[in-house]
């Protein structure tokens, strides 16, 4: 391997971990909260790329508008999801496997409307600086990853100031710490959830904006969405949102480099490898933690 | 012997009537979509035990389905051997795979094993992509030899429902067997809390890697007749939305009730002839569907058609007089 070839795999590897990192945040914020893993989270980005590409694209808003749009409109769609699924099935405590069974079916039904409205044929979105790759370090790389890498930092650093210094933020950790303990100091559970699935919607979507340029935009990319997000997310211990953000590009960067060794029909092989192995060697993650598997 | 008939009486009359089914509606396909059902009943029923009574979710069950399908058509295409030996071949290397998936799977609970089973079911879709010269890539196989045992040779849709209904009834009677037997109530108890059931003596690690591999075996069955009834396999078939697909029947028929896994199966077949005009969103309509079972009947429809018949045959003996 050439250093030049080092360098995009690394560049590309870490703006797709972003990705997956920020996905994985959204499975962190609502799982502290609820106990909730939502299958659904990958339909979030899936969403967001969609929208993303009629803004931009078809209706030629600035990328600016697009993008704030796109993500109000599916924070919209995460505000009804949790009317109308989480609110439910956290107040009749179902079981984990209704849980799982019913977001999947929420999955299934934003599957469809992604499919009704967009059609089934992939389309694309150019990067937001132009298509014309940008040489870094002799190296080639995507003229969307300086994007993705700069916004999805941006994006933690909003994330982590919003959990340290505002009143809603901290009443979501508060919540995440011990959610009883969180109740008796008049903290609204139901409100703090509402705002932590509200949030993680808003942050696939973030995700699934970003991508967009880089791996097109289609109905069915949800599940995909979903399971490498989850293993950023296990990756990185489920606990705050740092470890999603390591677990995420630890994952991204495993990926893109597998991809170099082996073929890049492996892709997705490498990545749920990946999982399987967390879970079944190092359940607690990178960042050890006491939840139990 | 008449207290056993007696005591099955009911399954034999529902599954006369399901043999009837075909001659009371005469309409084209019905062959087909009842043997699909039938098929996909097999694994369901599987699926039945380890997901509805032990609880362990899985969401790899198409690749099992998968492993039997191609092993009996490579076994019996490429290696020119009896379809039987293909099956067999298909049982063999399926409970090898899913026994030893099974050990570090089992290990994990609730979400974590629902994305390690569905991680399973995604690695075995991809594989039979990528490892083209033993599956023929997305290609598939084809002209896979019809069913046949010895010179006995399957032909016409007919001799296949009656085949495959047959397999279906031997199984259903066993896994209503296994609910009455010990190893249900174990199941069961392994579903509400497994740390009891293990201080009572039960070895849970085990009963539920046998109730994994029994389950991975049916897939494989249910495979296996799958690429002999239709003569061509291909990966789609056994992708991972099918292993949803498979897991929404056990969930849509309940889990309350045995024969909530046929109602399901029977149920997910027929429903994308009648809604054939709404092709486009069905997969919608099924995600809608299943958000209102768990809501509002999380016991799933079977149990519900129960509760249905019980609260109208009570108001029927009232109003004849004689309350119960």
């Amino acid at each position: 391997m050439e250093f030049r070839d080092f360098i995009q795999l690394l560049v590309t590897g870490i703006s797709e971990g972003s990705i997956y990192a920020l996905i994985a945040l959204g499975f962190t914020l609502i799982f502290k909260c609820t106990n909730v893993i939502s299958f659904a989270q990958g339909e979030f980005a899936v969403l967001g790329s969609l929208l993303m590409v009629t803004f931009s694209e078809f209706l030629h808003l600035p990328i600016v508008v697009s993008f704030v749009i796109t993500v109000v409109i599916v924070a919209g769609v995460g505000a009804l999801f949790e009317l109308t699924t989480i609110r439910p099935l956290v107040r009749g405590s179902a079981s984990i496997l209704n849980i799982i069974i019913a977001t999947i079916g929420v999955s299934m039904v934003l599957k469809t409307l992604a499919k009704l409205f967009w059609g089934r044929e992939p389309v694309g979105l150019s990067s937001f600086g132009g298509d014309k790759p940008i040489e870094f370090l002799k190296a080639f790389v995507h003229p969307q990853s300086p994007w993705i890498l700069s916004l999805s930092l941006v994006i933690l650093t909003a994330m982590i100031v919003f959990l340290d210094y505002t009143r809603q933020g901290r009443a979501l950790k508060a919540c995440a710490e011990d959610a009883f303990a969180a109740k008796l100091m008049g903290i609204s559970a139901q409100r703090v959830v509402f705002y932590s699935v509200v949030l993680s919607a808003a942050l696939g979507a973030a995700s699934g904006i970003l991508i967009a340029p880089i791996t097109y935009a289609q109905y069915d990319l949800g599940i995909i969405y979903t399971i490498k997000g989850f293993s950023a997310a296990v990756l990185g211990g489920m606990q705050n949102p740092l470890g999603a953000m390591v677990g995420g590009i630890l994952l991204g960067l495993l990926e893109t480099f597998g991809v170099f060794f082996l073929s890049s029909g492996y892709k997705d092989v490498i990545t749920l490898g990946v999982l399987l192995v967390v879970l079944f060697l190092m359940s607690e993650g990178i960042f050890s933690s006491k939840e139990k598997r | 012997m008449k207290t056993v008939f007696l005591k099955s009486y009911k399954t034999i009359l529902l599954f006369f009537l399901l043999f009837l089914l075909p001659v009371a509606l005469n309409k084209p396909f019905i062959y087909t979509i009842l043997n699909v059902s039938g098929i996909n009943a097999l694994t369901v029923l599987g699926l039945l035990l380890l997901v509805g009574y032990a609880g362990q979710i899985s969401f790899g069950h198409a690749g099992f389905m998968a492993l039997g399908a191609y092993t009996s058509a490579i076994v019996v295409v490429k290696l020119n051997m009896p379809v039987l030996i293909g099956v067999l071949s298909g049982f063999i290397i399926t409970s090898i795979v899913a026994g030893l998936l099974a050990i570090p799977v089992l290990k994990l609970k609730g979400y974590y094993l629902a994305m390690a089973t569905l991680a399973f079911g995604i690695i075995f879709s991809k594989l039979v992509i990528e490892l083209k010269e033993l599956t023929g890539g997305p290609v598939g196989i084809g002209e896979i030899p019809p069913f046949s045992v010895g010179d006995l040779i399957l032909h016409g849709e007919e001799a296949y429902f009656i085949l495959i209904w047959s397999i279906v009834f031997i199984v259903y009677q066993f896994c209503k067997n296994i609910e009455a037997s010990h190893i249900g109530r174990m199941l069961k108890g392994i579903n509400t809390d497994e740390d009891v059931v293990s201080c009572l003596g039960v070895d849970v690690k085990r009963i539920k890697i046998i109730v994994f591999v029994f389950s991975a075996v049916l897939a494989s069955l249910s495979g296996s007749l799958y690429a002999h009834y239709m003569k061509y396999i291909s990966p789609e078939v056994f992708s991972a939305d099918n292993s949803v697909f498979l897991i929404m029947m056990v969930f849509l028929g309940g889990t309350r009730y045995v024969w909530g896994a046929l109602l399901g199966s029977l149920l997910l077949n027929f429903l994308p002839e009648v809604l054939r005009a709404y092709k486009d969103y069905s997969i919608g309509l099924y995600g809608l569907a299943l958000v209102f079972i768990v809501l509002l009947m999380p016991e799933g429809l079977s149990a519900f058609l129960v509760k249905v018949y019980a609260i109208i045959s009570k108001s029927f003996k009232i109003q004849n007089g004689v309350p119960s």
